[in-house]
């Protein structure tokens, strides 16, 4: 504990001592903190954003003119047990009719001459959001139009394809970009605490010739490391929040559709940078101590 | 055992007190033991008054001195100091070789390694002559 707490003490003052090259690497951490939590924000966000669209999706399944009101009922109990399917919504001619005069609006008098209503009965069926998977969506289609009674079955496939090649790009440049950067964080903290391995070169042979152990020589360079990202980390999370705040207060006077993938920082993330930045850091300094020789 | 370099080896950026402390320091001992222990051997070296000195704002007698101190303060049972006056002239190369005498009549055996020959000539201690990493001689105190 004593060990601690004079480790804790000496690298607070090296720290201080070295205050420049610690200010460049803390904004360094910083910087790349800020990067990364502002691209997971606005991932979240569009993920969330995607969800939203998502539970718009709906597969419409067209009925046959001539289906009988019990097949009817049958297809819709078979709808009603499939656990893959959510909501299932009936829509009657009559009332895919009233729809489609409320959309034409002004224009519904066109349908004033038509003898009959020409449009079929259907099912809007709603899939579990986890399973809006363009191959399992086609899959699905395909069965539910085998199905007696099933005259056509539609669903918004390009759209669906868009959306989910949205969302695994999105993931993917996530991972890319986090590993990145936290490789980058790593190496940061490496190069900074070698550099002050070296410039305290003759201090450590002092220390190993008066009988200092490797964990006396190596905790301070360890807790500068340690210092430093957390440092870091509540650098970029005071600036991805000044960020934040700005584009709320002023940037969707000018940019509205900036809203839509920005729409609010959990505070997870704040607090989760400095601690990443502390666990990057520490790796970084762990790596470099590990070269000091005995 | 306690060393002496030739080249004081002090940190720099340490003060007199702290450069002393750090020998006890390694070996997790408690702070205010570590106070008294300073403060005494300091005083043993006669430079208390020099406690929160830089070691670069020190002369090259007062350096050595707090190396002394430095390897002192753990209470060796030996000495060894490996050419202590080497840096030094004349006038504190006496002070520290006085300062030698003082910590053996205390009971350390101090072990030195030097090639001034003055300095053990007027000893009146066991010498052991070295050539080449072999012993070439011997002469009883």
């Amino acid at each position: 504990m004593r060990v601690l707490l004079y480790s804790i003490q000496s690298a607070l003052k090296n720290l201080w001592a070295e205050k420049w090259i610690n200010l460049l690497t803390t904004f360094s951490v910083g910087i790349g903190l800020l990067i990364l939590s502002a691209f997971v924000t606005v991932t979240l966000n569009m993920d969330s954003v995607l969800k939203k669209w998502g539970k718009s999706f709906g597969i419409v399944v067209y009925l046959d003119d001539a289906i009988s009101a019990e097949t009817t009922g049958t297809v819709r109990e078979l709808f009603k047990q499939d656990t893959d399917i959510l909501e299932v919504i009936y829509i009657s001619e009559d009332e895919a009719l009233k729809e489609l005069r409320n959309i034409l609006g002004e224009d519904a008098s066109i349908l004033e001459n038509l003898e009959n209503n020409p449009l079929p009965s259907s099912f809007e069926l709603k899939l579990k959001r986890d399973l809006l998977d363009p191959v399992f969506v086609k899959k699905k289609a395909g069965e539910i139009k085998k199905m007696s009674g099933i005259a056509e079955v539609q669903y918004g496939e390009k759209w669906l394809t868009s959306l989910n090649t949205v969302s695994r790009l999105m993931k993917a440049s996530s991972i890319f970009l986090g590993g990145a950067i936290l490789i980058a964080i790593i190496f940061i903290t490496y190069n900074t605490i070698k550099i002050f391995f070296y410039r305290r070169k003759e201090e450590i042979e002092t220390l190993k010739l008066l009988g200092a152990t490797k964990s006396f020589i190596r905790l301070p360079f360890l807790i500068e490391g340690l210092v430093l990202g957390i440092i870091g980390g509540i650098i970029g999370s005071l600036a991805l929040f000044g960020i934040h705040s700005l584009i709320v207060a002023k940037g969707f006077n000018f940019m509205p559709s900036v809203r839509a993938i920005i729409i609010s920082i959990p505070l997870e993330i704040f607090l989760s940078i400095p601690i990443v930045g502390a666990l990057m850091s520490i790796a970084g300094s762990f790596f470099a101590v590990g070269k000091i020789r005995y | 055992m306690g060393v002496v370099f030739q080249d004081f080896r002090l940190l720099n950026n340490k003060t007199v007190f702290d450069n002393v402390a750090l020998a006890l320091r390694i070996h997790n001992m408690h702070p205010k033991e570590i106070k008294d222990d300073v403060n005494n051997v300091l005083k043993d070296v006669k430079l208390k008054h020099k406690a929160h000195t830089l070691p670069q704002h020190l002369s090259g007698g007062e350096q050595q001195r707090v190396v002394i101190a430095r390897a002192m303060v753990s209470k060796p049972t030996v000495l060894l100091a490996d050419e202590p006056t080497g840096n030094l002239d004349s006038a504190n190369s006496e002070i520290i070789m006085n300062l030698f005498k003082e910590i053996n009549a205390r009971g350390t055996t101090v072990l030195i390694a030097t090639h001034n020959e003055s300095l053990f000539h007027e000893s009146g201690r066991r010498v052991i002559y070295l050539k080449d990493s072999a012993i070439e001689s011997e002469v009883s105190g």
